[in-house]
């Protein structure tokens, strides 16, 4: 009875031993497997540094911009610019998402050298030809902050639509004229506007 | 659709409270108005003063004419956001190898409408000066804005004071000199006032 019971155990496990055994062996035997190849992994392609932004607005008129961006989401920009004289524009952007649509922040400062702006104060403000003397050359500087929206990619194109609040000031030079027999003299003076900015700009990145 | 509308109206609300806010002002640290040769008439002038002299008062207004050459916005509004204030004046003799030292004192005032109260904008004393060749002094009210009197009308200054003649001297009936002034001006309009003309 004993060599019979064991010869059934020995049949029940035979199965699990056939099964287990190809695993045992398997190492021994198989010729030596080839080095397992990775899942290719994605190569992110770096956000593009440099670009060039050409804007539309008030007060900045047309600026054309070089554009900088240490990281996606900072962007420098320094450009040239006209309105009623040349000048300069220098900006900074912040673009805190990746995304297709991204709000920006931005603050920028800018300065328009003398040109025709004395001219166009005068025939604006209606000043009297008489006292056109008075008014002398004018530059004007202004800073401001903007909030807005981004549509389009940070590795290539993008239009933002941008809107603010701005202080600007006017620097004008004095003058003299006679009025009515009256010799009149000014000294430089100064205008400042708090006033609503706004901006459209399209950008490519390079 | 009321959130819609909300958005609309706090929009607006905005916007009108951004037309307050905004705003333009200029700045003028200094006008100076240099006036032809006003004369001052000397009362009971001409002839020649007695031995021991002679002292009489004298007076004389100057129109600086302001009315032509202040644009508009300065002349409306709250007086607060429109300020015109007094610098300094200068008054030089006229004639060559001239001199003021007949002039013992100087108030200045400005006048503006006609039945206006008069304000006090500086003095001069010549005191123990010989060889006075011009007049000068700085504002003795450098608070008081002179944009109401402008507003009111025109806006004049009135000169007075004492002049003295040593005895046996001709006794003019009148002094006159060049005259400068100069003011500062400042006005201060936000965007809702320019739109609604005020």
């Amino acid at each position: 009875m004993r060599p019979s019971a064991l010869v059934l155990m020995a049949s029940l496990a035979a199965p699990f031993t056939a099964a287990a055994a190809p695993q045992d062996t398997a190492p021994a035997q198989a010729a030596p497997a080839p080095a397992p190849v990775p899942a290719p992994v994605p190569i992110e392609e770096p956000f593009p540094m440099f670009g060039v932004k050409l804007a539309v607005g008030a007060p900045d008129g047309a600026v054309l911009s070089f554009v900088y961006s240490p990281w996606y989401w900072l962007l420098l920009d320094a450009g040239f610019a006209y309105t009623l004289a040349p000048g300069f524009v220098l900006g900074v952007e912040l673009r805190p998402i990746d995304f297709f649509v991204s709000p920006i922040i931005r603050g920028e400062y800018g300065y328009y050298f003398a040109g025709d702006t004395a001219n166009q104060i005068k025939k604006w403000a209606g000043v009297p030809e008489a006292q056109w003397p008075l008014i002398g050359d004018a530059s004007y500087d202004w800073f401001s902050g903007l909030v807005g929206i981004a549509l389009g990619s940070r590795r290539g194109f993008t239009a933002t639509l941008e809107g603010g609040i701005g202080l600007l000031q006017l620097n004008v030079k004095g003058g003299s004229a006679k009025i009515n027999e009256v010799l009149v003299t000014t000294a430089a003076w100064t205008a400042q506007s708090l006033m609503p900015v706004a901006r459209i700009s399209f950008l490519y990145f390079f | 659709m009321k959130r819609n509308l909300l958005v609309v109206a706090a929009a607006l609300a905005v916007a009108l409270q951004g037309c307050s806010t905004f705003y333009a002002e200029a700045e003028q640290p200094s006008v100076c108005l240099t006036l032809t040769p006003a004369p001052f008439s000397i009362q009971g002038g001409g002839g020649i003063a007695p031995p021991g002299g002679f002292s009489a008062a004298y007076s004389g207004s100057i129109d600086l004419g302001l009315s032509d050459v202040v644009p508009d916005f300065m002349l409306n509004g709250p007086s607060q956001d429109r300020i015109l204030r007094f610098l300094s004046f200068r008054a030089t003799a006229t004639l060559l190898g001239g001199n003021f030292d007949f002039v013992d004192d100087v108030q200045l005032h400005a006048q503006g409408a006609p039945g206006s109260q008069p304000v006090e904008l500086g003095q001069y004393v010549r005191g123990s000066r010989v060889n006075v060749t011009s007049i000068s002094f700085p504002s003795g009210a450098p608070n008081v804005n002179l944009s109401d009197f402008l507003a009111s009308g025109a806006l004049t200054l009135h000169l007075a004071g004492q002049v003295t003649v040593p005895g046996g001297q001709v006794v003019p009936t009148t002094w006159a000199a060049e005259v400068e002034t100069c003011l500062y001006a400042k006005v201060h309009k936000t965007f809702q006032q320019m739109i609604d003309g005020t």
